[in-house]
């Protein structure tokens, strides 16, 4: 009986080392998996501002042809934002920020192009244009929310990666840290929509 | 010394984050749909606004609460009804049908302020701006006049009807998946637990001079369901899914809120 209990003991051991490992690897994939879903819910609402943009600038057109220098300011930083895409699993801090800048710029072009909309009467009481601003006040705030979701996801995640033992899961399988988005400077403020 | 500074820094960083976290208000309790932080309302308004959001919900599966606070903390309005729809968890947890309709009366802390915020599963029913036409239309006319209730509950009779027609009931019968993942939780720690009792005991046989690993083994039976816990219970679903049905309203189901809405000020 004594000598059974031995290797019991040892087998015991490994299943319980064994079914930790495979535990804090699978939280720590689904934990990734979160951080990579609260990404691509990011992207799509920016991609929801890109969306609206074609119809705002036709808009505004429409009534403020003249102001060339800023439709065409904010079509070309759209261009620009939406070619940067980030695969998820390229999450590095200097994508982020890439995405960020391009982001900003596409925000502050429209933030001029709906400051000069307030000269126009017209255009403001138009009901097409009421509908955009609607959409697009309702756009920023996603964006704000889905902003803040990935990073306190990726904040979890990271807390988790560095806890033992997970930690040694982690660097085992190569579990890398996720970007934070940065506090919105000026540059990159919302454009508030005042009513 | 950068160190300390490092530490510091973080350690700021950290009471500043617990700080804006704190800035979204606890719903009260027990809870209940309607939250009159600010005391805008009547008892009786109170009492016909709560009958009327417990029986939509129970009805439709939809839950529309109405919170008014006197003062943002210097936060945007449509921000903190999102922020407070997806803490409270207002809607359920699988169709994420819940609105918040936040309001902060015209009062020395600033003129007045309104928000719906939609819930993820809401958004295709209640676009943004059908949100601000009822803004508009609905409340503002109203809430010019000082009548908070007059405003909230015309606002409330165009948002019911529209709700209603995403979900129903049916929607609703299928839609709790709670208890399943509870089951399978359940199962897999007791499983762990006969595990453990069952090698403990093929070790505690081992003789008598191995004390120590008898108790152990005693541990490790408590740790079967903690190894456990993290990887199945992890996934925070959050604000209070229990207590369904005592009376009124049962609580907060969980839904998530992605700042759809819309807002304005008056």
């Amino acid at each position: 009986m004594k000598k059974l209990s031995i290797p019991v003991i040892i087998i015991a051991v490994v299943a319980v080392i064994a079914i930790m490992c495979v535990s804090a690897y699978n939280s720590l994939v689904s934990s990734e998996e979160s951080v990579d879903t609260a990404w691509s819910q990011v992207e799509n609402v920016y991609q929801r501002r890109a969306d609206l943009i074609p119809n705002l600038v036709n808009t505004v057109k429409g009534y403020a042809a003249h102001e060339k220098e800023t439709l065409e300011g904010v079509v070309s930083a759209r261009a620009k934002a939406t070619q940067m895409t980030i695969d998820p699993t390229n999450l590095t801090p200097e994508a982020i920020e890439k995405f960020q800048a391009a982001q900003g710029e596409l925000g502050s072009a429209l933030g001029k192009l709906l400051a000069i909309t307030e000269n126009y009467p017209d255009l403001k009481a138009n009901e097409n244009f009421k509908e955009l601003q609607a959409q697009l006040e309702g756009t920023e705030n996603r964006i704000a929310v889905e902003r803040k979701k990935f990073n306190e996801t990726a904040q979890v995640y990271n807390t988790s990666i560095r806890k033992f033992p997970r930690s040694i899961v982690a660097s085992m399988f190569g579990f890398e840290r996720k970007p934070y988005f940065k506090a919105q400077e000026g540059a990159e403020q919302a454009p508030t929509v005042q009513f | 010394m950068t160190k300390i500074k490092y530490f510091l820094a973080v350690v700021l960083a950290l009471l500043a984050a617990l700080i804006a976290v704190a800035d979204v208000p606890e719903p009260m309790k027990p809870a209940r749909l309607v939250n009159d932080f600010a005391e805008v309302f009547s008892p009786e308004q109170r009492a016909v606004l709560e009958d009327t959001l417990v029986r939509f919900s129970r009805r439709t599966s939809n839950q529309i609460t109405v919170v008014t606070v006197a003062d943002l903390e210097g936060q945007d309005v449509s921000m903190m009804a999102a922020e407070l729809g997806e803490k409270w968890g207002v809607g359920g947890s699988k169709n994420n049908n819940g609105v918040v309709i936040l309001m902060k009366p015209k009062n020395d802390n600033g003129g007045g302020r309104v928000a719906i915020s939609t819930g993820y599963g809401l958004e295709g029913a209640l676009p943004d701006a059908a949100c601000k036409m009822i803004i508009e239309r609905e409340m503002i006319p109203h809430f010019k006049q000082d009548d908070y209730y007059g405003g909230i509950s015309s606002a409330l009779s165009v948002i019911m009807p529209i709700a209603a027609k995403e979900y129903s009931i049916d929607d609703y019968a299928n839609s709790d998946d709670d208890p399943a993942m509870m089951f399978i939780a359940l199962a897999v720690a007791l499983g762990a637990i006969i595990l453990f009792i069952v090698l403990a005991n093929a070790t505690g046989k081992g003789g008598d001079n191995n004390d120590s690993n008898g108790s152990s083994g005693g541990g490790r039976t408590f740790g079967g369901p903690v190894i456990f816990g993290p990887g199945i219970g992890g996934s925070s679903s959050g604000f209070g899914s229990g207590g369904s049905g005592f009376g009124g309203f049962g609580g907060f189901g969980g839904g998530s809120f992605g700042g759809g809405g819309a807002s304005g000020g008056w």
